[in-house]
């Protein structure tokens, strides 16, 4: 787990960050859709990095972060139209 | 009902029948869960717009509950109450028109049309003028609460300088979100407009030209001070007719709420799954069986993330 504290770190980082935009744009549907959008096109990345750097990538993983990516957009565009 | 059992344990725990991953996890079914969800959301947004009634907003905001709010508060601060004001609704209604009209979400709109423009354009000749909004409430209650938060906002509203107040509460599509706008023009009138004899009035004000006040709450408490002799006088936006009465109220109680509805739905379906992975990661920490999969706290961080997001998005704005 310690080894994986950085990777850790710089996705909360990055997606706590999303949030506070999301509350500064909260009236603004299109920003709110991009940055939805954007914060699971970071998790994929940052995921499928995460795997190739410690030599544990292949294409079943990759399906799956771009699944539960997918999923994550969907249910909250389902939520906010 | 062993064969449901079965099955239970199939869709949500590993073990040999699921290849060591629960079925919810796999790629068929996820691949599943996002298609139906694109599916409900598409049925969903079709009968909300042909059947507002059965799936709608449920909204309970009244010009008369926001006054009674708004007076309580201000008399549990030791001030006296407001008094609801015609010309200052019509000014509100103007306002929220306007923005609805012009599609913005903010004090000044983007032509640079005030609020005291529409306050002077429905006839009100104000000493001091404020302006608070809100959207996306349902409730005068949360309306209230929401504002009386935020310093600015309660400010304006605990401000002895008011004496009147207008609201006017418009359901619409603002930046591209279907909302309940609520504005709130306040204001205590211009000497010359008041019951009092105008000499004794005279006689009380700070300096021998009547200097307007107008405040905006805005983040740094800014107030915007006087700014001329003689009450701002912006580039005047095409005229706005108004009816002459306001009945300022949005009351609507359809068959199913659609933020509450969808925000269950969705909100269920991210803490299922959170569980689902959680128990996944335990019993395979415990039974040590080796697999090639994503990792599941990657999937849990990402999905409480999530859920916080479609809290955030569920609550509503004031300004």
């Amino acid at each position: 787990m310690r080894k994986h504290i950085w990777y850790y770190l710089v996705f909360i980082t990055v997606e706590l960050s999303c949030l506070f935009a999301v509350m500064s744009v909260s009236s603004d549907l299109i920003l709110k859709r991009a940055i939805v959008c954007f914060m699971a096109v970071f998790y994929i990345v940052w995921a499928i990095l995460h795997h190739w750097l410690h030599h544990s990538l292949s294409k079943k993983i990759v399906i799956e972060y771009v699944l539960i990516g997918l999923l994550g957009v969907v249910v909250v565009l389902f939520f906010i139209g | 009902m062993k064969k449901l059992q079965h099955f239970i344990h199939h869709l949500l725990f590993p073990r040999e029948s699921n290849n060591h991953r629960p079925k919810v996890l796999h790629h068929d079914s996820l691949f599943f869960v996002v298609a139906l969800f694109v599916f409900l959301g598409s049925v969903f947004s079709t009968v909300h717009n042909t059947y507002p009634q059965v799936l709608g907003i449920s909204a309970n905001i009244t010009a008369q509950d926001l006054l009674t709010f708004t007076n309580q508060k201000r008399q549990e601060n030791g001030l006296v109450p407001l008094t609801l004001n015609d010309q200052l609704a019509n000014a509100a209604d103007q306002k929220a028109t306007h923005m609805f009209a012009n599609n913005y979400w903010a004090h000044i709109a983007p032509d640079g049309t005030t609020p005291w423009y529409f306050i002077k354009n429905a006839g009100y000749e104000y000493l001091y003028a404020g302006e608070n909004l809100a959207r996306g409430f349902t409730t005068a209650q949360a309306v209230v609460d929401a504002w009386m938060a935020s310093p600015t906002h309660r400010e304006n509203m605990l401000s002895a300088n008011y004496q009147e107040v207008g609201f006017a509460i418009q359901t619409g599509t603002l930046t591209g979100t279907e909302t309940i706008l609520v504005v709130e023009e306040l204001g205590s009138r211009y000497a010359g407009q008041s019951d009092v004899a105008p000499a004794a009035v005279t006689e009380v004000l700070p300096t021998s030209t009547p200097v307007p006040t107008i405040q905006i709450p805005t983040p740094t408490q800014q107030v915007l001070p006087s700014v001329s002799a003689t009450p701002p006088q912006p580039t005047p936006p095409p005229a706005i007719t108004t009816p002459p009465s306001f009945v300022a109220a949005v009351v609507s109680e359809p068959l199913f709420n659609k933020p509450s509805m969808t925000r269950t739905i969705a909100i269920g379906l991210l803490v299922f799954l959170i569980v689902v992975l959680i128990i996944d990661a335990i019993i395979i920490e415990r039974k040590k069986i080796a697999r090639i999969v994503a990792h599941n706290l990657d999937h849990i961080l990402f999905l409480i993330i999530l859920i916080i997001l479609v809290i955030i998005f569920g609550k509503g704005h004031i300004l």
